[in-house]
């Protein structure tokens, strides 16, 4: 232990000396140089009752360094990532080191105009989106060619080729790796009208077209007679999309609708059906008061660079998801993962500030926080299978636009309260109604998962250092399997001092869990700030689940033992 | 707004039936003809693990006599343990009036040239196995090479074989029985093919012990690959146990340009669809 606070001091001093804006935040040839590392070490142990296998390298480590440079109108950059070797959780493939990320982009006139890497969304990114998500192990990016146009104030052109990366694969090497094509143009009326220049509806109409290009390798189907037919698989795999963003005033509406053409693939089982996505969001704020409602619709809608990929990878598009990204951990113990070949959802938010000075609002308001959505499936009339005893090689299914299928994918209500008490102290409420359907993880069929989730926060300052007290406790009926474990109870200890260092302790104990030993995941943290450095060490035990963001899901392992971040920007 | 919408919606929506394919009911699939419900008794049957020689070669590839002797020799000293392929490819293999044009190309010897890198000939290729980054082997080391695969493959199944030539209709009924010997837990292809011997044509040469410089008249081809061939079809999918026998029926044109059914024999070799590498390989004379 005296070793580790050792480590721990010696790296904290070690960044504060050499990592300062002065040093590295300076001209070079007149352009100015910014960047960020992030490092995350772990060390596990075999834990057979939390089910933490034996890593056998002892230290896993994923680290990261961003390094941009500015000059005016041109800028440069490169990422360096090192898997050595992936933390648990991450997948496998990642393992290795290099720079993964380089670009070099410039403007000139109404052009600017990227070579290399770069993320980029069309709209919502029914159609197009490329991006990186960390937490997720997800990685997209476009290697390839970006132009965007500007060529009149109001209207932006874009348009992009390249592939996607996948891991450390070489993909220009391979067929596999499909060629994506694409435009966007966006145009705001109030600005190409005149008259509308002045108005206050502000409304903007964009459309966008994407089309991945892949090399077919013939696919056969061996029917339940034994004959063999061979697929005809089309190797231009078109999409477009059209879409309109309106603000009135205090109102907006915002609409995308996607059409995908004919694209047979390991995640829809290789059926010809097209697909199409429709994505609705409408609001209204006002001081004290915002409202708004998202609905959306998914018909077949898995878009990937390469046909056969299942998985995060090579994801074309990007399906939003409805559903509330939790940031309370059992609250996020059954998070919705978007099911692409076909779901239909609503959510409503609205968030409401009770005046201070009234019953419900005390001294200084009371910010209260409703959400509710649902997911259920879409109705699909399934066409006749030919003699192959699959859907393959047939168009699969129809579906109606507006039809709703029967099954619940998952639904939940949740109800927020914030409230400052006094100067020192304040207070965060939350209620979660959950029913999941385990379809989500993959498990189709199985037992649905119906919780009730409370959360009380509570911060209280003591000069310039701050106590935050949490606890949470998860209700549920459910006790049959790897993620239907029963009840559970977490409480949070964190102590800040002066926002630089905090200490914190937090057990989270599956008391209700009947088949099993009713574990104590504690963990303990701490951790220091200081400019844009941090450092954080924790030890403890990590339950195994499921990571979400956005609908894209990961699957997180057990582990038990140390953990080390450290970050820092300059 | 809407109509600007609308218009906006069916230039990308023509853009979208421009740059994708789309397939009626009747396009989308459609059944594999050389698949067949009629049976001839296996005959070939011996369980060995065989290892398939692909000689990669050209009439205009000078030095492609040395390896044809090679293979020859080869054969001699292996016997039945080494099949030999001659895949004639590549612009080495491009017919004119020297040749009387010609021409031994095949459509798929042309992409397993492309998809295996055989492009500098003579070259060839043992099981398809990738030693370090690349697949091809020269000449000089098909011998040692050929050796060390004969010692260290896992003999894993056998293939064995029956055939029925029928001359009136022009095709060969074969009767192939795959036997996994092992469990694998990976899937299959399987390849049929016919090759054809004793063929006399023109071939470049620029040594003098394999013929007369720079040209040999009547060079004798051996094992030349015919354009019918049934390439890298599923035999089984994700895994498979030990003791498992899969039956398959092919019907086989016979090419137009085979000059002597007696001098033609099949080929048939199975191959793991992942790697590309054969698992092995068996042959039936006509």
């Amino acid at each position: 232990m005296k070793k580790l606070l050792f480590l721990f001091k010696g790296l904290i001093i070690s960044l504060s000396l050499i990592i300062t804006p002065n040093l590295f935040s300076q001209g070079i040839l007149g352009g100015k140089v910014t960047g960020n590392f992030q490092m995350d070490v772990q060390v596990s142990k075999e834990d057979s009752v939390i089910g933490a296998e034996k890593v056998n390298e002892k230290i896993l480590n994923n680290a990261f360094g961003n390094i941009l440079y500015t000059n005016g109108d041109f800028s440069a950059g490169m990422r360096f990532e090192a898997y050595l070797n992936p933390i648990l959780g991450f997948d496998p493939e990642y393992k290795g080191a290099g720079i993964a990320y380089r670009f070099a982009s410039y403007k000139k006139d109404n052009f600017e105009f990227t070579l290399g890497n770069f993320y980029e969304q069309f709209g919502n990114g029914l159609i197009f989106r490329s991006y990186e998500e960390r937490n997720l192990g997800l990685d997209n990016a476009m290697d390839g060619i970006r132009v965007i146009a500007r060529p009149i104030e109001g209207i932006t052109l874009k348009a992009v080729i390249g592939k996607q990366r996948k891991y450390w694969e070489k993909i220009w090497e391979s067929d596999n790796y499909g060629l994506i094509r694409g435009i966007d143009a966006e145009v705001s009326l109030n600005s190409i009208i005149k008259p509308m220049q002045t108005k206050a509806l502000q409304l903007s109409l964009g459309g966008s077209f994407v089309s991945v290009y892949q090399k077919a390798s013939p696919k056969y189907i061996t029917s339940t007679d034994g004959s063999l037919y061979i697929m005809k698989i089309p190797e231009n795999i078109g999409s477009a999309a059209a879409r309109f963003n309106l603000n009135y005033k205090k109102w907006n509406l915002n609409a995308e609708y996607a059409y995908k053409g004919q694209d047979p693939n390991a995640v829809n089982g290789y059926i010809y059906a097209p697909g199409n996505a429709l994505y609705l969001s409408g609001g209204y704020s006002q001081r004290g008061l915002g409202i708004s409602l998202s609905a959306k619709r998914i018909d077949n809608m898995s878009f990937k660079s390469n046909r056969d990929e299942t998985g995060n990878m090579l994801n074309v598009n990007y399906l939003p998801s409805l559903t509330r990204q939790h940031a309370y951990s059992l609250f996020a113990m059954y998070p919705y993962a978007t099911q692409v070949n076909g779901e239909m959802g609503l959510a409503l938010d609205i968030m409401y500030k009770i005046k201070k000075d009234t019953w419900l609002g005390g001294k200084y308001g009371t910010d209260v926080k409703l959400n509710v959505s649902r997911v259920n499936s879409i109705a699909k009339d399934y066409v006749t299978p030919i003699s192959t005893g699959s859907y393959q090689g047939t168009l699969g299914y129809e579906s109606n636009l507006l039809s709703l299928g029967d099954d619940i994918y998952f639904q939940e209500i949740n109800l927020e309260l914030g409230k400052k008490v006094n100067k020192g102290l304040k207070l965060n409420i939350m209620y979660s109604h959950q029913t999941f359907n385990p379809i989500a993880f993959g498990h189709e069929g199985d037992e649905f998962v119906y919780a009730n989730i409370f959360a009380l926060d509570a911060t209280q300052k003591l000069g310039k250092n701050s106590l935050r007290g949490e606890l949470q406790w998860l209700l549920t009926e459910q006790n049959y399997g790897d993620w239907a474990k029963g009840d559970w109870l977490q409480a949070t200890l964190e102590y800040n001092i002066k926002g630089n260092w905090f200490v914190a302790l937090t057990d989270q104990w599956n008391y209700g869990n009947m088949y099993e030993e009713k574990v104590h995941y504690y963990n303990l943290a701490c951790g220091y700030n200081k400019g844009t450095n941090r450092v954080s060490l924790s030890y403890g035990k990590q339950r195994s689940g499921i990571i979400c963001i956005g609908g894209v899901c990961r699957p997180v392992p057990a582990s038990n033992g140390l953990f080390m971040t450290i970050t820092s920007s300059f | 707004m809407i109509k600007i919408m609308k218009n906006l919606f069916y230039i990308l929506v023509g853009l979208l039936f421009f740059s994708c394919e789309n397939y009626t009911e009747s396009e989308r699939i459609e059944k594999v003809p050389y698949i067949t419900n009629l049976t001839t008794p296996i005959t070939n049957r011996e369980s060995k693990q065989r290892v398939l020689l692909e000689d990669y070669t050209g009439w205009k590839c000078v030095n492609c006599p040395r390896a044809a002797a090679k293979a020859k020799e080869l054969i001699s000293k292996y016997n039945t343990s080494l099949v030999v392929m001659a895949v004639h490819s590549t612009r080495f293999a491009t017919p004119n009036a020297m040749n009387n044009n010609v021409d031994f190309r095949t459509e798929y010897g042309e992409k397993w040239a492309k998809d295996f890198g055989c492009n500098a000939l003579p070259t060839g290729l043992i099981n398809r196995i990738k030693f370090g980054s690349i697949y091809t082997v020269g000449d000089g080391s098909w011998d040692s090479e050929i050796q060390n695969q004969l010692n260290s493959l896992e003999h894993v199944m056998d293939i064995h074989l029956g055939r029925d030539y029928r001359e009136e209709e022009n095709n060969i009924i074969l009767s192939v029985e795959a036997e996994f010997l092992q469990g694998i837990a990976y899937p299959t292809n399987i390849s049929v093919v016919m090759v054809e011997s004793g063929i006399i044509g023109v071939q470049l040469n620029s040594l003098s012990e394999y013929g007369p410089t720079p040209k040999i008249d009547d060079f004798e081809f051996e094992h030349v690959l015919r354009k019918k061939g049934i390439i890298d079809y599923p035999l089984s999918s994700e895994s498979i146990s030990s003791g498992t026998k899969i039956a398959k029926n092919y019907l086989l044109e016979i090419d137009n340009d085979v000059q002597d059914i007696s001098k033609c024999s099949i080929i048939v070799f199975v191959s793991n669809a992942l790697t590309n590498q054969i698992i092995n390989v068996n042959e039936i004379h006509l």
